[in-house]
């Protein structure tokens, strides 16, 4: 089936709810510039773009910046012109599915170095204006009108998770203590007190009691349970296997790729017993007698994430994930979805999320975990860049984000980029990028391996 | 000399940004197209869903209930034309959220509560639509925040509004139980 794609580099801005001293497409040059630049590559970075022979734009809102066909604008300024590009959207995923895009392009041999860039800059309008946009990525005919905004719809499938599987807050909360404290040692991190865009009201380490005390904003959810909004871009550039062997030492390969996806509407979701085992959704290392009885995937687990992982787990050789994944950057855009989510990629049996996030070491009087960016089942790292909780949510950046740190993990080079080696996961080998939008209606997921 | 990360040389140095105000406004003329009876039944005071009774060509094996309404079926592709009165069906909560927060068109609201409903006596896989619980409307059954539980018992409200105004929003739910 031909040679391997690789992603040989990255780069990222530093997030922020308002990066005003920078244009959209400022930022981007920032991150493309840095993925040039700074990831030691082997021959000259302007050679390096001259081989790029494709890009991917993907960016999800056309409304925060009131321009449509931004990617003319972006492959113009960063001077791509007149190579191949596409524009990419998919609400939440935009990033993911970006990746997924340029990786096609490698994989097909229409191009055998692509940029793949995300952006978006959601600070334009006000925070309740953003979320009117992003709402608006819900069905407008019968969701939005009734006042649904994305909390609320996570909110409602929290409150069915906590039903079906006794999951309670708290387990939830520890969710945003262990991401928003790894965030502390990523200089990029839009939490992060050093970085120089932080809202310093909104930055620094939290405890178990700041979340359970922060304002509510849908029940059960509280504002530290919510991801950001925020400015900014990464970029990553993929490559041919043996190209890519050229231009660097430690290329990481894209083992795995999955892609799943479920209804717009939580409403439309169905409510099958044994839905799981009916939707061929049972991984290798999982029993059917777990799953027969059980409701699936209904308001409590995204089915989307389960058929994207089976997909990515199936082309990679994975068979039981918790023992072959080293970390995992998940689509934490509440915390009840980061639990939701470690089931459906099957990190924890389907209503042990809690018991997962349990399982790491916690200091009840302090309200922290023992360990910053603590292993959970004594073995999976989940969201060492704090992911969106803590690190970000710029919305059609994010899957880049995510995948760049796991191939920044995969290489070593945590403390160079982050500036703090606290998040480097020890000889990381293998990682996972998770991507999803909506309330689950496009999921990504990527499986990267060390290649050299 | 202290080491740098890479992070820390991109920041920027512009301190001094120029920002201006860009106004922008849209009257969208939008269709509800052939489920239009959905939304001239809530003007009417009735709750319609639609049916396909396929069933031996559905995934589970059952009548499928949409609600929202739809006019194909996902599962067979069929047409679908038979509409059912809902208005006095057993309706429970699937599950719900209390609202504090919104966006911007609903702020003067909140708190408010959203609810996906459970139409019994249907299978609830394409039915379980996204509405409000008002839970202190006069001459009805008023209860507390807290009270509001996964299986309760509601019952259908209509707001009057014209018919050029009527959207998914005419429609909330009232506690038909304590």
């Amino acid at each position: 089936m031909g040679n391997r794609v690789a992603m040989i580099a990255g780069g990222m801005t530093q997030f922020a709810k308002a990066r005003k001293d920078s244009t959209q497409e400022e930022l981007v040059m920032e991150a493309a510039r840095m993925a040039l630049f700074e990831n030691d590559l082997k021959i000259d970075p302007l050679d390096v773009k001259k081989m790029i022979d494709g890009t991917i734009v993907s960016y999800f809102s056309d409304h925060f910046e009131r321009q449509l066909l931004f990617g003319a604008i972006i492959r113009d300024y960063l001077g791509f012109n007149p190579i191949q590009s596409a524009r990419i959207e998919g609400g939440g995923a935009t990033g993911g599915l970006g990746l997924k895009a340029g990786y096609e392009m490698v994989k097909s041999g229409d191009a055998s170095v692509v940029m793949v860039i995300g952006f978006e800059k959601m600070s334009e309008v006000s925070t309740s204006k953003g979320n009117e946009f992003i709402a608006l990525a819900s069905d407008t005919d019968f969701d939005f009108p009734v006042g649904g905004y994305y909390s609320a719809y996570y909110a409602a499938m929290a409150t069915r998770y906590m039903y079906e599987f006794g999951i309670t807050e708290k387990q939830m909360a520890k969710v945003a203590v262990k991401n928003r404290n790894n965030a502390q040692y990523n200089f990029f991190a839009q939490t992060n007190s050093k970085n120089p865009y932080a809202t310093k009201s909104t930055s620094g380490f939290i405890t178990i009691y700041d979340v359970l005390n922060s304002p509510m904003i849908a029940t059960p959810l509280k504002r530290l349970d919510c991801c950001l909004m925020s400015d900014g871009a990464a970029v990553a550039i993929l490559a041919e296997e043996s190209i890519a062997k050229e231009l660097t030492d430690r290329p990481v390969i894209i083992e795995g790729v999955g892609n799943g996806t479920d209804t717009m509407r939580p409403a439309d979701r169905p409510t099958t017993v044994g839905g799981l085992i009916k939707d061929d959704l049972l991984l290798p290392h999982e029993k059917a007698e777990w799953y027969e009885d059980m409701v699936y995937p209904g308001l409590h687990s995204f089915r989307a994430g389960r058929k994207a992982a089976k997909m990515a787990y199936k082309m990679a050789g994975i068979t039981n994930p918790l023992e072959q994944i080293d970390v995992v950057e998940l689509h934490d855009a509440y915390t009840s979805s980061e639990l939701q989510t470690y089931e459906d990629l099957g990190l924890a049996k389907y209503g042990e999320g809690g018991k997962l996030i349990d399982s790491a070491p916690f200091d009840d009087e302090k309200g922290v975990f023992k360990e910053i960016n603590p292993k959970l089942a004594n073995r999976v790292h989940v969201n060492p860049s704090g992911g969106l909780l803590g690190c970000m949510h710029a919305v059609g950046a994010t899957g880049i984000m995510q995948a760049v740190s796991v191939m920044w993990q995969i290489q070593g080079k945590i403390e160079k980029f982050y500036g703090s080696d606290k998040l480097q996961v020890k000889n990381a080998k293998r990682g996972l990028a998770h991507s999803h939008a909506g309330t689950g209606s496009d999921v990504t997921v990527f499986v990267l391996g060390r290649g050299w | 000399m202290v080491k740098m990360s890479v992070g820390e040389k991109y920041v920027s140095k512009n301190k001094d940004p120029l920002i201006v105000d860009f106004p922008y406004s849209i009257l969208y003329k939008h269709t509800f197209g052939e489920v239009s009876p959905f939304f001239v039944g809530l003007k009417n005071k009735r709750l319609l869903g639609t049916v396909c009774r396929n069933r031996e060509k559905h995934k589970n094996g059952k009548d499928l209930l949409f609600l929202p309404p739809r006019a194909d079926c996902p599962e067979c592709m069929a047409e679908v034309t038979e509409w059912v009165d809902l208005t006095d069906a057993d309706i429970r909560i699937y599950t719900f959220t209390t609202a504090y927060f919104a966006g911007e068109t609903f702020l003067d609201r909140i708190p408010y509560t959203l609810i996906n409903i459970d139409v019994q006596g249907y299978d609830n896989s394409y039915s379980k639509l996204t509405s409000t619980l008002v839970i202190n409307e006069p001459g009805e059954i008023n209860i507390g925040l807290k009270d509001i539980r996964i299986g309760m018992k509601i019952k259908p409200k209509f707001k009057d509004v014209p018919l050029e105004k009527v959207d998914a929003s005419t429609l909330y739910f009232v506690p038909a139980e304590k």
